[in-house]
């Protein structure tokens, strides 16, 4: 393989596996935090990517200004969910309810929240496919590597937005309560912290990361209402194989998807997908918490 | 007490005539209803609602067949009768295609299938159709249309017959160009026409280095334009790819993996939704149908198509030219068979065959001996060709229905009149 071929292959797998990051940090958190296993993560991606779409291209906003108005407006429509949806059937569980149950119901819940979200655009948009002119369309040419340099910026954008969540996260004491919440909500509630809100602002943080995904990979593909559906799949195998609750093994896991799809695909052909799937399937054998996680409840 | 009886008893007469009634009510309205002195003759279409093709080809149906009543409708046996179509969405499935047709048949008593787009669709539909001996003119690439075993199936597009009149145009355009890949979706449209580029490549002294399949929702194409890159061709070729959104992501991939080759695409691009995703330059090099109104001297029926689209929606779209002759053939079909029984038109046109003029140019139903088929079935058509060079697209030529005819014949062998 030559230096050029290799070189192309990583940046393709680099890009894949740092919207999948991105994505599944959100799924992360959503999960840790609030306990739901959201299968509507898939629909803000493609709400996030339909905000871009309105802002960047047809109203002309200035790109990063429309990236971070995609992050807020999906904030938002988290935030609205959670109160909506998760908070009042949250309200109907008990002391006795059993937590395998509370993250079915919820993660019914999500599907219903998965179904309105995907028919609103589809309402709001229609189904035709539609295009962003990309804001980078250079090529960088580096000794006969061409490498788009709309891509190196998503891969950048991806890094910063990893660095930003680290530090939120670790470096805040919003992060630190985040984290509290997620590992004993009624203990956090006992120090005479509001947890509800830090639930509701949990949700608006994962939903935010997803809509920065989905607006930061539009104008390199196109804003179709299909491509929530079509990543979430592959979101969930990328947080069962790093693990859940590692942001690590997220890291990790979204970037050896993302070699594995982009190299797979150049030496194997479309078979590539099976070997993530197999990948999934032997780490789980072997470490059922996945690569960094725990298999704890 | 002998009153009341008489009284109870014309109430229950009363309130059990209309059910009585109903019960010996005449079965629903058949497909051919009376409205005065003309009646309705019901035809049916599945199309995809969520790509441009079958949006697009909706809206010229929503065009055509009302201005076509407008305009008298079809006069058979000295009977007025007014088109209803009824348009159901396949999403361009097997099984939506299937569901569809079957609601059509079944539900909507339709006599006559018109203008379908996707062969995954229409495939599916024909375990219906053929059965009910229901006519189909649709747009179809796989070769399952035109299967010996089908009777009343009719392909009405060019996808099968207009490579053999292509591939001279890109010989003279790139007469160094020798070898070739085939990017083609994974479903029964890309695999049958990925089959028959490959045959009619070979045929024509043209390396095939490799068919590669992409599922039809790909939106991420840099794997596969790094890949073609590492097999070196110097044509691409697009069969079976919605020439829209996803074209303009594919030619965008090879742009920015450094492809400089030639490209062709025997369906014109919708350039709006392609240079929404991708630069002018990516485009360089490619050779394909050009639409009939844009050529230099369009024909009356083309510029008046035009015309009325930009009139009643606005903007104009060349994907809406694509499937509509087979709306013109079903006309044409009707008119000549003087007949609007399904039976009788379907036997006509297989025994007699059929030409047409549609805005796309004349066509022909040819049969097809190369597949065995006996039957009128298949379509060769006037064709124009363009290469996209400078941004624009230049003008190559024009090949009639008969020269295509003439040029598919010397390509497949048999004789197809």
């Amino acid at each position: 393989m030559s230096l050029g071929l290799f070189v192309q292959l990583l940046v393709n797998a680099l890009t894949i596996g740092s919207i999948y990051i991105l994505m599944v940090l959100g799924l992360d958190i959503i999960l840790r935090g609030t306990k739901i296993l959201n299968f509507a993560h898939g629909q803000l991606y493609m709400i996030g990517a339909y905000v871009m779409f309105l802002f960047f291209q047809m109203l002309h906003v200035n790109y990063i200004v429309s990236l971070l108005l995609a992050g807020i407006a999906l904030a938002i429509v988290g935030a609205l969910s959670y109160l909506g949806i998760f908070a009042i059937l949250s309200k109907r569980f008990t002391v006795s309810t059993s937590f395998s149950y509370r993250l079915l119901l919820s993660a019914m819940a999500s599907v219903g929240l998965m179904m309105i979200l995907q028919q609103g655009t589809l309402l709001a948009f229609g189904t035709q496919e539609r295009g962003i002119q990309s804001p980078f369309p250079q090529i960088l040419d580096i000794f006969d590597v061409r490498i788009s340099l709309l891509r190196v910026v998503i891969i950048i954008l991806s890094v910063l937005v990893c660095l930003g969540l680290y530090l939120l996260m670790y470096k805040t004491s919003f992060g630190r309560l985040l984290r509290a919440v997620s590992y004993d909500p009624e203990a956090v509630t006992l120090q005479g912290v509001n947890a509800f809100w830090i639930l509701v602002l949990c949700f608006a943080l994962g939903s935010a990361l997803a809509g920065l995904a989905g607006a930061i990979i539009a104008p390199l593909f196109s804003v179709t209402n299909q491509m929530g559906q079509n990543v979430i799949f592959l979101s969930f195998l990328v947080l069962l194989l790093g693990g859940i609750g590692s942001y690590r093994g997220t890291i990790i896991g979204g970037l050896l998807v993302g070699l594995l799809l982009s190299f797979g695909f150049q030496f194997l052909g479309g078979v590539a997908e099976l070997f993530v799937f197999m990948l999934v399937i032997i780490i789980l054998i072997i470490r059922p918490g996945g690569l960094l996680g725990e298999a704890t409840e | 007490m002998k009153k009341l009886m008489v009284f109870l008893f014309l109430i229950l007469v009363l309130v059990a005539l209309p059910v009585l009634g109903a019960c010996g009510a005449p079965p629903p309205a058949p497909a051919t209803a009376a409205t005065g002195d003309v009646k309705t003759l019901k035809i049916g279409s599945t199309l995809p609602f969520t790509n441009s093709l079958g949006i697009d080809t909706k809206k010229a149906l929503e065009m055509i067949i009302p201005a076509f009543n407008k305009a008298g409708g079809l006069t058979v046996n000295g009977q007025k009768y007014n088109l209803d179509l009824v348009i159901y969405d396949d999403k361009y499935t097997a099984d939506g295609g299937r569901a569809a047709v079957e609601r059509l048949v079944n539900e909507d008593k339709v006599k006559f299938i018109i203008c379908q787009v996707g062969s995954a669709p229409i495939v599916a539909g024909l375990s219906v159709t053929e059965p009910a001996k229901i006519p189909v003119f649709c747009g179809g690439a796989s070769e399952k249309i035109i299967d010996p075993k089908m009777q009343y199936t009719y392909g009405t597009a060019t996808w099968r017959t207009n490579l053999p009149p292509l591939f001279p145009l890109l010989k003279k355009a790139f007469p160094n160009a020798q070898t070739m890949v085939n990017l083609s979706p994974d479903d029964e449209t890309g695999k049958a026409l990925a089959r028959d580029h490959a045959n009619i490549a070979t045929k024509l002294g043209i390396k095939v280095l490799d068919n590669i399949f992409y599922p039809r929702d790909t939106q991420d194409f840099a794997p596969f334009a790094t890949k073609i890159m590492s097999l070196k061709p110097d044509i691409m070729d697009y069969p079976g790819a919605v020439a829209g959104t996803q074209f303009g992501l594919q030619f965008k991939a090879l742009y920015e993996a450094g492809f400089k080759g030639a490209h062709i695409s025997p369906m014109p691009p919708n350039m709006v939704e392609v240079l929404a995703v991708t630069p002018k330059e990516s485009m360089e090099g490619l050779i394909s149908i050009l639409p009939s109104t844009e050529i230099p001297n369009p024909t009356a029926m083309a510029k008046q198509y035009k015309a009325d689209w930009t009139a009643k929606y606005g903007g104009w779209s060349v994907a809406s030219l694509t499937w509509i002759p087979a709306f013109y053939a079903f006309v044409e079909a009707v008119k000549k068979a003087n007949s609007v029984d399904p039976e009788v038109v379907s036997a006509y046109i297989s025994k007699n065959g059929l030409q047409w003029e549609s805005p796309n140019g004349k066509g022909i139903l040819v049969k097809r001996p190369d597949y065995k088929v006996d039957r009128f079935c298949d379509t060769v058509a006037t064709l124009d060709f363009s290469l996209y060079k400078g941004g624009n697209f230049e003008y190559l030529g024009t090949i009639s229905a008969e020269e295509a005819l003439a040029a598919n014949q010397t390509a497949f062998g048999g004789q197809w009149k």
